[in-house]
């Protein structure tokens, strides 16, 4: 045991002596001094400790171990503070490599940096300095002239370093300039902030960026920025730069075609819509918001500007949108057009003029290209060769429409023509669609574009008529002494060599003499033979007058000799009656109506230019085209049907349309169409005179209003009257109603009132019903109503008005289907009648009203036992402003006279008439016939018509026997004509009936003498009704009646029996 | 029976460990730092072993203390081997 011991101390003393060699072999390695001195005395320490213990428990030697306690004591010391050297080794070694790290950091940092000793010497210069610089480290540092070579200016060197000195080494961002080893002049922003962070042994230090490639660009970016600047402050052109709707830049050339300031516009509330005209707003609006959504839309548009003293400008805006951070940003070039537009305009306004004169001119005009193929031509142009302008769609060479003997010839001119050539004018043989040939002299020039010869362009012009005066002419030539037109031969000094007999006696007409034939040439006749020789020609068309006489001459140079033939054609007639066709075209063309000429098929050939004025369609817009382009969709097929049936026979038809402008407004038109016939009374078109009514008819409507309304004031009192009695009638019942709930039976009297309640309640509803329909403002659209229902209510409103007058109203009403009718129009014609009927007969009368139908009309006969109508007032009757009563107040009854023109328009706007049978004293019947539609047209089923047009006067006072009358007049289309007083009959009698009644029991006995001796005395019959039986049998009068009848009796029967009686003498017949 | 040198050798030799336990880090960072520190905690294992062995188990505690300390010696010659020999990098 004690063996093991010493054993192991052994190995413990040899591992720490291996341990201690090891040491010292690598002394001069890794650790510290201080290290490995602790180590080497931990080591000995050790050893003498391991040697102790082996030699103390080897026992060989045992004296050591008391020395060896207490320096054993030393041992964790020494491991102690060998721990403390090591820790402190690692912190050094930290330091050390910390400080390496920020050496290297300061070394290759992109940043300059220096620091200088107290002489202006550098101790730092970093890799980025030399990189600028170009100045390696060695070079600066320790080099007393560094500075000077960084700059090289003294004076700068000196500011440099006086700036440093004044700021006390506290400089943020000072821009220096530095000369760089390249010789290149760098500038670097300086930062000395070695005052606030000071480094022992620098006096100052530094950091530096450079910043010239940064000032450089600014700079450019600066003289850049001000150069556009300057190009859009100079620009003639407005520009601006507008986000979400604020102008942020604007040029003077802007500011001064807006005529604002440029403050102004830049203010922040300035609106930019002051600056847009209001027709323009909304598409400006709508871009805007396009260009918000991200749509595309085209960067150039043109609107109306306004200036600030709001004068219009048309604008062309060349725009571009961006979205920058959500706002809309647009900017945008302004170019004013104005004068341009105005340009367009006048050009556009001058092409079609052109392009009308051309359509006018009673010549052809022709185009072609180069290679002869028809391009344009106007109106006369396909109708000299009777093409349709459709054919304009298939090619067509010009050469086609000229005899195939003439086409060489004509493309021969056409290339010299194209070549420049002066070709004047040619003569050829025109051929029409038909294959027909004509005449044609065509005169031609190059049509160029753009300096370039594009085709060529001319006139032709039919000389037909020319080439038959010609032949005519050369044919009369031959024998000039029968010509019966002046023919002379002049000399080349214009001295008449001879003049044939014709010409003599027109001279000697003329009361001139022979001497003085100069009188009837042409003027400057010299100058035109002068112009004749030396060759041999022929002047056409010359013309000359003498005292209101004009004649065309030609003149034929004879070959080989000094000699002119000059043949005269006395053109007179030929010029009055152009001139009389001017004045004609004159008055159409100025005429304040609108005129419009078409062919038989309808299509347009001539419009005048209130036409154009009126509808703001040019006249080329709708010659060739159907009337139809005006059609406003207002009237149906069966308006136009029968205007165009109406026409197409022969007849004249008027009447009022609603036509459609070009611009989709309305207009009315009273229109009149006539046929235009030719010679043989055959319809080659269709005259249309019209004129444009839309302000009178709204006028016309004013007046109807005012009519109607004092039409109501009329009625007023009669309706307060009845409204009065209806709720008399109400509250009363209702009292009494009331007092009857508290009796025995008082329910069911109760229920018996309240239904009068309710009858009267209805009855008044009527009456306001009545009066509401009639006072209608606006009158509604035509719709299916009852004429029946429209007479009754009017009836009902002008029976309160005579409320207190002895006038009967007497009616009948045929079985007539409804009808398509403004009720409130229908209602006031109808109360315009009743209204004068009353007024007619003052305070005693019949009216009766019958309503009737024929085969394809309605009849309404208001007819009144009035004062009637003059014979002279009779034409006038229907004249706006004509009246027979009072005017404004000067007599009792008082009319604007407007009331009957009112009626007639009402009639003809529901496509009736009206007309009137009047006779003074013996009342008027005004007869309102109104056309039934295609589908009620049928057999009125009235056969016996033989008594139609019959006149009936019925004497009589009693308005059960007229009434029983009126019904069968009615039914046999007979004229009724109540009279109650004889003195009344003006004239003969038979201008006023045919039969007469006479009511025996209630008319007095001398009235029925006079009356019965004024029918013998005309021949006409009469017919005693309601007779007693003595008195038939006691008088002539009696006996001499074409009947008698004890009761009223038939209408019909008496009739027949009247009729009997006149044509044959047998005995009257008693009943 | 204990004797006062090894009772003070011990003592300061746990003082040292304190010390070397609260600077752990720094000293982690010696080459071979996992040698030295094993050779010298076995030290102080046979530091203790030499005073426990006054109060019981005399022979078979001095035996292991004299074990632990040829365990240490032969640590610290493999360390001085390790660093002077090897040239074992800080780390």
């Amino acid at each position: 045991m004690l063996n093991t011991i010493s054993i192991l101390d052994l190995a413990s003393f040899l591992a720490t002596l291996a341990a201690f060699a090891l040491l010292l072999s690598g002394w001069k390695r890794s650790l510290s001094r201080d290290a490995k001195l602790l180590i080497a005395g931990i080591l000995i320490l050790s050893l003498f400790h391991h040697l102790s213990d082996f030699l103390q428990w080897s026992g060989i030697y045992d004296k050591l171990d008391a020395i060896e306690d207490y320096p054993g004591v030393l041992q964790p010391l020494l491991w102690l503070f060998l721990l403390y050297a090591m820790i402190k080794q690692v912190a050094f070694r930290d330091l050390h490599s910390s400080e390496e790290r920020l050496r290297r950091v300061v070394e290759n940092m992109p940043v300059m940096m220096i620091a200088f000793d107290g002489d202006w010497n550098f101790v730092l210069w970093n890799s980025e300095c030399e990189h600028v610089t170009g100045y390696t480290p060695e070079e600066m540092l320790d080099n007393p002239r560094a500075m000077e070579t960084l700059f090289p200016d003294p004076k700068y060197l000196r500011y440099v370093k006086k700036t440093y000195k004044e700021f006390r080494n506290d400089i943020r961002n000072q821009e220096w300039k530095i000369t760089c080893k390249d010789g290149t002049v760098k500038i670097i922003i300086w930062s000395d902030i070695s005052r606030r962070f000071p480094i022992a042994g620098w006096s100052m230090w530094s950091i530096g960026i450079d910043v010239t490639a940064r000032v450089n660009t600014e700079n450019a970016l600066r003289e850049s920025e001000e150069t556009y600047r300057a190009l859009i402050e100079q620009s003639g052109d407005a520009i601006y730069l507008l986000t979400d709707s604020k102008y942020e830049l604007i040029n003077q050339q802007f500011a001064k075609l807006f005529k604002i300031s440029v403050d102004e516009a830049l203010a922040p509330d300035f609106d930019l819509m002051t600056l847009i005209a209001p027709q323009s707003r909304e598409l400006i609006a709508e871009r805007a918001a396009m260009a918000k959504r991200g749509e595309r839309l085209s960067s150039r548009c043109e609107f109306t500007g306004l200036t600030k003293d709001g004068k219009k400008i048309e604008i062309e805006a060349s725009v571009s949108h961006l979205i920058r951070d959500g706002k809309l940003t647009t900017q945008g070039v302004l170019h004013d057009i104005t004068e341009r537009k105005q340009a367009e305009r006048e050009l556009r306004e001058s092409e079609a003029k052109y392009r009308e004169l051309t359509e006018m001119l009673p010549e052809a005009i022709f185009e072609t290209d180069l290679k002869g193929i028809f391009k344009l031509g106007n109106r006369k142009a396909l109708e000299y060769f009777g093409h349709e302008v459709a054919d304009l769609d298939n090619e067509f060479s010009v050469f086609d429409m000229l005899h195939h003997d003439d086409r060489d010839r004509a493309r021969n001119r056409f290339r010299r023509l194209l070549k420049g050539e002066r070709t004047g004018v040619t003569e050829y043989r025109g051929r029409r669609a038909d294959g027909s040939y004509f005449p044609v002299s065509v005169h031609s020039v190059v049509v160029t574009k753009h300096g370039n010869v594009t085709g060529i362009r001319g006139i032709i012009v039919d000389i037909t008529h020319r080439k038959q005066a010609e032949k005519r002419l050369q044919e009369l030539a031959a024998y000039p002494e029968s010509n019966p037109n002046p023919v002379l031969t002049i000399c080349h000094d214009t001295t008449v060599a001879y003049m044939n007999p014709a010409c003599r006696r027109i001279v000697n007409e003329l009361g001139l003499k022979d001497k003085d034939i100069k009188e009837i040439l042409p003027a400057n006749l010299q100058g035109i033979v002068t112009e004749m020789f030396p060759q041999v020609t022929n002047i056409h068309n010359l013309e000359s007058s003498c005292k209101d006489n004009s004649w065309l001459w030609t003149l034929h140079q004879v070959k080989d000799q000094d000699l002119i033939h000059c043949y005269a054609t006395n053109i007179t007639d030929r010029i009055k009656k152009d001139q009389e066709r001017r004045k004609l075209s004159a008055a159409v063309a100025q005429s304040e109506n609108i005129i419009v000429i078409t062919d038989v098929n309808g299509s347009i050939e001539y419009v005048n230019p209130k036409f154009v004025k009126t509808t703001g369609y040019a006249l080329t817009e709708v010659i060739g085209k159907h009337p139809k382009v005006l059609k406003s969709g207002k009237h149906d097929d069966e308006f136009f049907k029968n205007l165009w049936e109406t026409i197409t026979v022969g007849d004249t038809w008027s009447g009022n349309i609603r036509n459609l402008k070009k611009n989709g407004d309305l207009y009315w038109e009273r229109k009149i169409i006539s046929p235009i016939f030719n010679e043989k009374r055959q319809i080659i078109g269709f005259l249309s005179i019209g004129e444009d009514i839309t302000s009178e008819l709204i006028m016309q409507q004013q007046v109807v209003e005012a009519d109607k309304m004092k039409a109501i004031g009329m009625l007023a009192a009669g309706v307060a009257h009845e409204f009065k009695n209806y709720l008399g009638g109400i509250i009363g019942n209702a009292s009494f109603a009331l007092t009857d709930l508290d009796t025995e039976q008082g329910p069911e009297v109760a229920r018996d009132t309240f239904n009068q309640i309710i009858e009267l309640g209805e009855r008044a509803n009527e009456v306001a019903m009545s009066l509401l329909t009639y006072s209608k403002a606006k009158p509604e659209d035509f719709s299916e109503t009852s004429l029946e229902s429209v007479i009754t209510r009017s009836i009902g409103l002008i029976d309160k008005e005579m409320t207190g007058l002895a006038i009967d109203i007497v009616t009948y009403f045929d079985d007539i289907p409804d009808m398509a009718i403004s009720a409130s129009k229908i209602q006031q014609l109808l109360m315009n009648l009743l209204i004068n009927a009353q007024h007619a007969i003052g305070s005693q009368g019949v009216i009766t009203v019958g309503l009737t139908r024929d085969d394809d009309s309605v009849k309404i006969q208001v007819a009144d036992t009035g004062c009637g109508i003059s014979e002279k007032a009779m034409p006038k009757i229907f004249d706006p402003f004509f009246s027979t009563k009072g005017v404004w107040g000067k007599d009792e009854v008082v009319g604007t006279g407007m009331g009957l023109s009112i009626c007639r328009n009402i009639a003809r706007e529901h496509g009736g008439d009206i007309t009137v049978d009047s006779r003074p004293n013996m009342g008027t019947c005004f007869t309102l016939t109104l056309p039934l539609p295609q589908k009620s047209r049928r057999q009125s089923g009235k056969t016996d018509i033989v008594y139609r047009g019959t006149r009936v006067l019925v004497f009589t006072l009693e308005k059960t026997i007229i009434s029983h009358y009126f019904k069968t007049a009615c039914e046999l289309d007979v004229r009724l004509i109540p009279l109650d007083d004889i003195t009344k009959i003006q004239g003969d009698l038979n201008s006023i009936a045919d039969l007469v009644i006479c009511d025996a029991k209630l008319v007095s006995k001398l009235e029925l003498y006079r009356l019965a001796k004024m029918a013998d005395d005309n021949g006409i019959p009469y017919v005693m009704v309601n007779c007693g039986a003595m008195e038939y049998q006691l008088d002539d009068v009696y006996r001499n009646a074409a009947a008698t009848c004890s009761e009223l009796d038939d209408l019909k029967k008496i009739l027949d029996i009247a009729t009997e009686r006149r044509s044959s003498t047998s005995d009257r017949p008693v009943h | 029976m204990i004797a006062g040198n090894e009772t003070i050798t011990l003592l300061l030799g746990i003082g040292v460990l304190i010390f070397l336990v609260e600077n752990r880090d720094s000293l982690k960072r010696l080459p071979a730092y996992r040698t030295f520190l094993v050779g010298f905690l076995v030290l102080t294992v046979g530091w203790l072993l030499t005073v426990l062995e006054g109060c019981f188990l005399g022979q078979y505690l001095n035996l292991l203390e004299h074990v632990c300390y040829l365990v240490s010696s032969m640590f610290i010659c493999f360390w001085c081997w390790q660093v002077f020999i090897r040239r074992k990098s800080w780390c």
